[in-house]
């Protein structure tokens, strides 16, 4: 039933959306907040991170785990695996898909993580360093490794087919689905896909992010704001974005309610000069967004709207510009481009698969959200969308970089 | 004054916070055996790590087969306590 070559005739669509965000929980409360351009940037509070350079973060305040895990199930795992498991909840629910009646082996689940999980992972090493290695718990090592998500995912909902756990920093979540549309490809029906990414919350997380010096020192909640004169550096965030990617005909055949949108292409590259170095040069970017429409088979002039990954650093923006330019030709003048995490910041595995679903419902609604706190625009033949606009789309597509070179892109398309 | 023995009700709250067992789900007759109420290896482990926190026992890895019904923890656990104290 798998096979080892990918058949391209098996297209890959997305069925159902699930999401955790700072500014809502399920995915038409966090689009209606999106498309109203509401900040959900905050201070961390979760404990005292005064003395850290990482102050404010996008952060799910009223994320309440008990409604989504079982005591059992919430004590051996971390907060990244419960909102993976609330997004998947809410994606089968969304697609009207019940894995369970399906063939278990044509189900699979294939999710990015940047962190594992850390919180779990941070209580379990205050007290190893107070009370030595016997005070550690059992569950330490099946609640903190990266695929912990994929793992309690394919458990939960009996899902054996081809999975995986897939770490490219920011770049994640298109790479997760990429990897879906590739599996899909190989013959499973459909898969589970998307990221997940709690790492604001506990003092190890933040001391990880101090590598990043684009996440140096955000003064305020307005602090991260891409494409602008001031773009000073980038917030982070925590959430989690599921999509249920199906087989077309598979889709059909079991009379799906939706058909959201088609992946039509997907391409990543890596040019990260050292681990905590960035690329010298946009060359990666675009290269990544030339093979993405080459898999495609789309003409640049064909794509109507990007989402950036919006570094949010004037180097980092200044880079995508470029590769949008050399990538896209004349056209790249044309676009709208757009970059909605600047509202809940900058997710890690989730946020290629958040933009992603942002992407999906742009085509559904023929309407791009918004990129926030942008006063002065820095790029002027970049047509940077800031408040929410309607627009007739039909293929759009996202960019996502990961600190340490990883660049990503997909295409997407409304449904045919 | 002899030190309290370990009880039912300790077990009881143990299983809840370490194994995550709610009240309700723990078997009424103390003879019925972990696995028939879904607890696998791991969460037996667990249980041995909850009666380590909260009794102040060292317990041996290779004792899990002390582990295998509510009946078995509390003879095992009241055993080394008199162990401990003599």
């Amino acid at each position: 039933m798998i096979t080892s070559l990918p058949d391209p005739g098996r297209r890959a669509v997305v069925t159902g959306l699930g999401v955790v965000a700072p500014t809502g929980l399920g995915t038409e409360a966090w689009w209606a907040a999106t498309l109203r351009g509401e900040n959900g940037i905050r201070p961390i509070e979760r404990f005292d991170a005064s003395r850290y350079r990482i102050r404010y973060a996008g952060q799910v305040d009223d994320f309440d785990p008990d409604a989504f895990v079982d005591k059992r199930l919430r004590i051996q795992t971390d907060r990244w695996t419960w909102m993976g498991l609330a997004a998947t909840q809410m994606a089968l629910s969304d697609a009207a898909f019940d894995p369970a009646a399906r063939d278990a082996d044509a189900v699979s689940v294939i999710t990015a993580s940047s962190s594992g999980g850390n919180e779990f992972a941070q209580d379990e090493i205050e007290r190893l360093w107070s009370r030595g290695p016997r005070a550690v718990g059992a569950y330490m090592s099946i609640a903190w490794f990266y695929a912990a998500t994929t793992g309690q995912i394919s458990i939960r909902h009996g899902c054996k087919g081809a999975s995986s756990a897939l770490a490219a920093e920011g770049a994640g979540g298109l790479t997760a689905l990429g990897h879906a549309r590739r599996t899909i490809r190989r013959g499973v029906e459909a898969v589970i896909s998307g990221g997940a990414e709690a790492s604001v919350g506990n003092p190890m997380a933040l001391t990880c992010q101090h590598s990043n010096p684009a996440l140096d020192g955000a003064t305020g909640p307005d602090a991260y704001r891409p494409f602008d004169r001031r773009a000073a550096g980038a917030v982070p965030g925590e959430g989690a974005a599921i999509l249920l990617v199906e087989s077309l005909r598979e889709a059909r055949d079991r009379d799906a309610p939706q058909v959201l949108a088609e992946i039509l292409g997907y391409a990543a590259t890596s040019d990260g000069v050292a681990p905590h170095r960035a690329a010298t040069g946009s060359r990666g970017v675009a290269r990544a967004i030339t093979r993405a429409l080459e898999d495609a088979r789309v003409e640049p002039e064909q794509i109507d709207a990007v989402f950036a990954d919006g570094a949010g650093t004037q180097r980092g923006d200044e880079l995508e510009v470029q590769a949008l330019a050399t990538a896209l030709g004349d056209h790249a003048r044309l676009l709208p481009v757009t970059v909605p995490k600047s509202m809940v910041g900058r997710l890690y595995a989730a946020a290629g698969a958040l933009d992603a679903t942002a992407a999906v419902l742009a085509l559904r609604d023929r309407c791009l959200p918004p990129t926030i706190n942008v006063e002065k625009p820095a790029f002027a033949a970049l047509d940077l969308v800031r408040e929410a606009r309607e627009a007739d789309l039909r293929t759009v597509l996202v960019v996502a970089r990961g600190h340490g070179g990883f660049n990503a892109a997909l295409v997407l398309s409304r449904p045919q | 004054m002899s030190t309290p023995p370990f009880t039912p009700d300790q077990l009881s709250d143990i299983l809840s916070q370490y194994v995550g067992l709610a009240e309700d789900q723990q078997p009424d007759d103390p003879d019925t055996p972990f696995a028939d109420v879904g607890l696998d290896s791991l969460a037996i482990v667990a249980l041995q790590y909850g009666v380590e926190q909260s009794c102040e026992i060292e317990v041996p890895d290779g004792d899990a087969c002390h582990f295998r019904s509510p009946t078995s923890v509390l003879t095992y656990v009241n055993e080394r306590l008199a162990t401990v104290r003599s």
